[in-house]
């Protein structure tokens, strides 16, 4: 029998998903990334709606909490236009320009790095206010009310020593401290001289200072009202519970970052040595994929945390 | 060390210029709908209506990156067997979880401190 010239089987079964390997492999990780986010947003969703009285006992707004929205809103910015650089540096790279790629790929690296520094100084402003999980204080009533009351004594004395508050605000802490000293104040009175009566939350309200309406009597200037950068704590309703959300969901994500801007230093090393170009286009998209799901998981938790 | 591998780039074809236009415009609209988003908070505060708001704009955001950025307007139906159920699932979750987790406590009246 003589051998038939193979002729190509038009039945042939093809095997898989047509995506290289990378990219299939890729996106699996990416799906597994989603779930994982999607826990941890979710979680935050929930407790973030499921006050049982938030009319008297709110969840924090942002600003209770020290957050900026233009803080977040630029960052959110500065990681769309990196996604945006990184898609460009695959458009170079599949084009065959790798120097105009790997430059898109350096100004990437670069502003991944500025959301990181945007996010330290964030981080910073929550230690320098103690708004750390387990570090807030709320539900003055109890034992832990007149621990409020000694740590609000330390920051004041701090502040009078150092000499770090001026005019009405240096009035106000010294009259806080001497009342504090002669133990006539209750700790919702204290935090009330530190927020000021009108921000208080209605469960910290003291008795007397608002009418069965919730009309404010005699309302109050706060501490913090006349000098807002004083370190002085103050109570934060379901603030631990925040802060214990808020640094899963951002600490995650900047690791996440993080990840993304290792690879991408990589590259520039292999670009250094002169061992990148068209072919690894491939490369670039899968972790450009990376990249914009990093970008989505912000553009989700920026509204979240910042705005609503 | 060696010299970077250097490629002559040949011209553009008309694809990759629309391409090219397309990321602009991508682009732009994520800047917009960013923007738009902060309008919305400081006009409306943080209210149903504005948190309904900025979340839809959050959704058109992300589809705008997963759609153009992500190339899913191509390879869209070779994923779709991986995404779909796990699409579902989040959405589900939440949904499930909300219904005891927080729609639960608005059955239940505000009681006084």
């Amino acid at each position: 029998m003589s051998a038939a010239p193979h002729a190509t089987d038009e039945n042939e079964i093809l095997m898989g998903i047509p995506l290289p390997n990378g990219k299939l492999a890729m996106w699996l990780f990416l799906v597994t990334e989603i779930m994982f986010f999607t826990a941890l947003l979710g979680t935050y969703m929930i407790l973030r709606n499921g006050q049982p009285n938030p009319s008297t006992n709110p969840w924090p707004t942002p600003h209770a909490v020290h957050l900026q929205e233009w803080i977040g809103a630029g960052n959110t910015f500065v990681l769309i236009l990196s996604s945006f650089f990184v898609v460009l540096a695959h458009h170079y790279l599949h084009h065959g320009d790798p120097k105009r790629a790997i430059r898109y790929i350096a100004l990437t690296l670069g502003l991944g790095t500025l959301f990181l520094g945007v996010k330290a100084y964030e981080y910073k402003g929550k230690f320098e206010h103690e708004i750390l999980p387990g570090r807030i204080f709320e539900q003055l009533d109890g034992p832990n009310g007149y621990r409020y009351i000694n740590h609000v004594r330390k920051q004041l004395e701090h502040i009078v020593e150092k000499d770090q508050a001026s005019g009405v605000a240096k009035e106000k802490c010294v009259a806080l401290l001497e009342d504090i000293k002669l133990n006539k104040l209750s700790p919702k009175q204290v935090n009330e001289r530190v927020v000021g009566t009108k921000n208080v939350k209605p469960i910290d309200l003291p008795k007397g200072a608002a009418d069965a309406s919730g009309q404010l009597l005699s309302p109050i200037e706060g501490i913090l009202e006349a000098d807002s950068h004083l370190h002085l704590a103050y109570s934060i309703p379901w603030g631990n519970l925040w802060a214990s959300c808020y640094f899963a969901m951002t600490g995650f994500h900047a690791l996440h970052v993080l990840g993304g801007l290792v690879v991408f230093a990589l590259m520039i090393v292999m670009y250094w040595r002169g061992n990148f170009g068209a072919e690894h286009a491939g490369l670039v998209e899968n972790t450009g994929l990376y990249w914009h799901f990093v970008d989505i998981v912000w553009i989700f938790l920026f509204p979240l945390l910042y705005l609503v | 060390m060696s010299e970077p591998t250097t490629q002559t780039a040949a011209p553009y074809s008309a694809e990759e210029r629309g391409h090219y236009k397309l990321y602009w415009t991508v682009f732009i609209a994520l800047c917009v709908c960013t923007a738009i988003s902060f309008v919305f908070n400081t006009a409306l505060g943080q209210t149903l209506l504005s948190a309904a708001l900025i979340s839809f704009v959050a959704i058109i955001k992300a589809a705008l990156v997963i759609v153009i950025f992500m190339h899913l307007n191509t390879d869209w139906k070779k994923v779709a067997a991986i995404m779909v159920p796990v699409l579902i699932m989040c959405v589900m979750t939440v949904i499930i979880l909300s219904i005891d987790g927080a729609l639960a406590w608005h059955q239940y009246p505000d009681v006084a401190p």
